[in-house]
């Protein structure tokens, strides 16, 4: 696989680092500890998973680090520089998130080209109408499609121009929230190799949270394996492929993942 | 082989608009006996209204139009709405996507079971119950008992996929008709219905349609698979052989699939021929 950088990815330095990050839920008795002390490092270049059934606290993970969710525990590193917890301007200016359904995640009354002049405007970058061409252009649409409105674009599309937002301001991670769960497996194929795409173009890194185990191991070079608001192990995704896990439940997980077989 | 239970040929369904008229469903043929067959297709191909026609279940504006459509005998096109009722259920049944949409909130999860057996049977309410409970037992719920008296809200996804599945085989229908049964469950729990499914058909030796969009799991789950495409059946093929199919669509689809198995760089995107929205259905494979 070529990478625009050569150095190993072991020697590149750490992009974000999460260290014993909590997220709780109500108080008193009722509290649910959707996250229960996760760890985990991110090198600049490099993508990483995260896998688990709904509800083990993988969302709730990225949430956290895209500063939906301030309330949290533990510390989050972005190049060895804890973030506050409430996040500035110059966190969301290099990283960006790219929401699982491109069918609400875009304004409905908002042409594209306003769509992506605005976080233009707000991070205050010169050449708007050359960036957004430019960036419409990277994700395969190309300028015509600046007059449309979210309705006249299929899913593919909208998904598009949603990886278009969160690119135009030239940030280095992507958070990625199931982002072709809501898809059919042709237009799947099309964002996925947009995003291995641009990935290469742009020394990206990116964090993704998926349930579908052959999408993420596609895209990630490490996967993490949540259940229960934990990180139960870490694997390669050739680990993945080779079926080589320690913990009974990955075993589970990545058995179920491939196709039917009936239970004895 | 018998005679087979579903027979459908030419069937069309379209949609008149102000406008234009929507062919949604074009003149497919297919037959369907005490087996499983899978409908795999992308959204929008036709594949869920295919299931819902069987049922007449279609929306007011649709327009139905077939050479054949007969369930064990019975032309559904010519049945009315009363017999259609006494069929619906009792002798074709639905399983739909998701127990949160499809079970009654306001009823208990017992009493749906019991009413969907009461329906079509003249038994006592205690004899339902019993049956209902065994029933409960059969889709591998523990403590039965407490299960019955429990809103749908109050259980998981998993478990209300499985009282779906007792509610719709309580009245032993011969043909089931699943909509993708297991898209809103998690892998692990989806593992366990599907079993419970496979079992309780193969016993029953029903006849079960499975709609779905994934086709690795339509090759593991069924005996055949047909593969639609803009409205057409695309491929007619069983299942151990969907991995070699032969039909370009459905080869395109198996090669857009990231895998698990073996690494790729970039994945194919499928590329269509307008040729195939009138190609004749593939018929592929050694037939049974």
């Amino acid at each position: 696989m070529s990478v625009v950088d050569p150095t190993p990815a072991a020697n590149r330095p750490a992009a974000l680092t999460v260290s014993h990050l909590s997220v709780v839920f109500g108080r008193g008795a009722s509290a649910l500890k959707a996250v229960d002390d996760v760890s985990f490092m991110l090198r600049h270049g490099e993508a990483f998973g995260l896998i688990g059934e709904s509800g083990c606290g993988k969302s709730t993970v990225l949430r956290a680090l895209a500063g939906l969710n301030s309330e949290y525990g533990g510390s989050i590193a972005f190049h060895d520089r804890e973030v506050p917890h409430k996040r500035d301007k110059a966190f969301f200016r290099r990283v960006q998130m790219v929401f699982q359904d491109p069918y609400a995640s875009l304004h409905p009354r908002k042409m594209v080209q306003n769509v992506l002049a605005e976080p233009l405007k707000i991070h205050g970058f010169d050449r708007p109408q050359e960036r957004i061409d430019e960036i419409l252009t990277a994700v395969g649409l190309g300028p015509s499609f600046r007059y449309r409105f979210p309705h006249e674009l299929s899913g593919g599309q909208r998904q598009r121009v949603a990886i278009a937002r969160a690119l135009i301001i030239e940030p280095e991670l992507l958070l990625l929230d199931e982002p072709t769960s809501a898809l059919d497996v042709s237009v799947q194929a099309e964002i996925l190799n947009l995003l291995k795409q641009l990935r290469r173009d742009r020394d990206l890194t990116y964090l993704m949270v998926s349930h579908d185990l052959a999408v993420v191991t596609h895209l990630c070079e490490r996967v993490a394996m949540m259940s229960e608001g934990r990180i139960l192990e870490e694997m390669s995704a050739a680990d993945v492929r080779a079926g080589r896990a320690h913990e009974p439940y990955t075993r589970e997980f990545l058995e179920a993942s491939v196709g039917y077989r009936p239970i004895a | 082989m018998d005679r087979p239970l579903l027979e459908v040929e030419d069937l069309s369904v379209s949609f008149r608009g102000a406008h234009r008229t929507v062919q949604a469903v074009r003149g497919i043929s297919f037959s369907v006996g005490r087996e499983k067959v899978g409908i795999v297709g992308e959204s929008g191909s036709g594949k869920s209204l295919t299931g819902r026609t069987i049922l007449k279940l279609t929306p007011k504006a649709a327009t139905i139009s077939a050479r054949k459509l007969s369930f064990d005998g019975i032309d559904l096109l010519a049945a009315s709405e009363r017999q259609m009722r006494t069929i619906r259920g009792n002798r074709i049944s639905m399983i739909l996507q998701d127990p949160k949409f499809s079970l009654n909130p306001l009823m208990r999860v017992g009493e749906q079971i019991t009413e969907a057996y009461r329906l079509h049977h003249k038994v006592g309410g205690k004899e339902a119950e019993a049956r209902a409970l065994a029933m409960l037992e059969a889709v591998k719920i523990r403590d039965p008992a407490r299960v019955f008296r429990l809103y749908p809200h109050e259980v998981s996804g998993g478990m209300g996929q499985r009282i779906m599945i007792a509610m719709m085989l309580i009245p032993e229908p011969d043909l089931i008709i699943a909509d993708e049964p297991t898209s809103a469950l998690d892998v692990t729990i989806r593992r366990q219905v599907l079993s419970i499914l496979d079992e309780l058909v193969t016993r029953r030796g029903a006849g079960l349609i499975f709609i779905s969009h994934d086709l690795n799991l339509v090759a593991d789950f069924c005996d055949r698979v047909l593969v639609m495409y803009a409205g057409r059946i695309m491929e007619d093929i069983p299942a151990r052989e969907l991995r070699n199919a032969r039909h370009p669509y459905t080869r395109a689809l198996l090669d857009s699939l990231p895998r698990l198995d073996r690494q790729t760089d970039m994945l194919q995107v499928p590329s269509r021929d307008p040729a195939w929205l009138d190609g004749p259905t593939l018929q592929s494979g050694s037939r049974a």
